[in-house]
């Protein structure tokens, strides 16, 4: 899975984060490190999709970010596709 | 390092810098800097720009349209201009290469009788003044050194035919000139070395610059429409 927009909503599905955070996060689960444009480019992406949105908070240069009921929704659907398709390459392996 | 992420950022829209670019500087400093994040923030900031809306769409389209117009209509201008053929003679001088007494005879040889019989003879610039033809006539011969007793004598003309018959006339006119005491008094020998070689096609710096300033005046143009479309906008969205 590298598709920088579902790393992010994977790792906001555990609770809000900022920039760094999801950085760290998305690296220590996933074995990816996302480069600061690619993040904040999905970051982009996936607030004007609603999917995420930025969690008031004081410290205005660590905005934290947090995962829409909309973006739980695609999140568990691009999941479950890709459940489907790991499970099947297992199986196929297993027979060959 | 720090210096060159930073400046990436101010390669990203106005508008995204404004809602992101506090954070992104922040994650930058936090995280430590990368030499692979210079391309990753490049590309983000290329991708960035090209989300464009429908106004900016076109506005780009108009500007390259209208750039490539004028790079086209100047590369076509360019095309119109002739070629120029250059030959060249080389003359012998003994007992060396004296740049006054040879000027002494170059300016009793290219009079400007002598001139315009050339012109007439060989209808060099067509029914142009004879003043300016003559002046004509002049910037495109040349005379240089070409060793310490040799000198290159060249005419450049549209006709490569031409080009090298007047080459060979002017020559005839020098060796003359020299002949005459009163314009040589030191006894300065010019004879041929060698005779007016076959024509070669100049380089055609004229036809380059041409092609070259069609790039800044394309942009240039570019640059103001996009000003004022700019301002059309601002002025409609207040």
């Amino acid at each position: 899975m590298s598709d920088p927009t579902l790393l992010v909503l994977a790792s906001l599905a555990e609770g809000d984060k900022h920039g760094y955070a999801m950085m760290e996060d998305i690296e220590l689960f996933a074995g990816v490190r996302l480069g600061p444009g690619t993040l904040y480019g999905a970051i982009t992406r996936l607030e004007e999709r609603g999917w995420i949105g930025p969690v008031k908070t004081r410290d205005e240069r660590r905005q934290p970010y947090r995962i829409t009921a909309a973006g739980q929704e695609h999140l568990a659907e691009q999941l479950a596709s890709l459940n489907r398709v790991v499970k099947t390459g297992l199986s196929r392996l297993k027979q060959a | 390092m720090k210096r060159v992420l930073r400046f990436l950022i101010y390669l990203y829209p106005a508008w995204w810098r404004r809602r992101y670019g506090r954070e992104l500087e922040t994650l930058l400093e936090d995280s430590g800097s990368r030499w692979r994040d210079v391309w990753d923030l490049f590309r983000g900031a290329m991708e960035m720009r090209m989300q464009m809306s429908r106004w900016s769409f076109v506005r780009i389209v108009i500007v390259c349209g209208i750039a490539g117009l004028v790079l086209s209509c100047v590369g076509a201008l360019s095309m119109s201009i002739p070629y120029r053929y250059r030959s060249t003679a080389i003359l012998k001088i003994e007992p060396a290469f004296d740049t006054d007494a040879l000027n002494r005879v170059v300016h009793a040889a290219f009079t400007p009788q002598a001139l315009s019989e050339i012109i007439r003879q060989e209808h060099l610039y067509g029914e142009a003044p004879i003043d300016g033809s003559i002046d004509r006539l002049r910037r495109a011969i040349l005379i240089k050194p070409a060793g310490s007793n040799l000198a290159q004598v060249s005419f450049a003309h549209e006709n490569p035919v031409q080009a090298q018959r007047v080459s060979q006339d002017l020559i005839g006119r020098i060796i003359s000139a020299n002949v005459n005491p009163s314009v040589n008094p030191n006894g300065l020998r010019i004879e041929f070395d060698a005779p007016p070689g076959p024509p070669k096609r100049q380089f055609e710096g004229k036809r380059l610059s041409l092609v070259g300033l069609g790039l800044p005046t394309g942009m240039l143009f570019g640059v103001v429409l996009a000003l004022i479309l700019r301002r059309r906008r601002a002025r409609t969205a207040s």
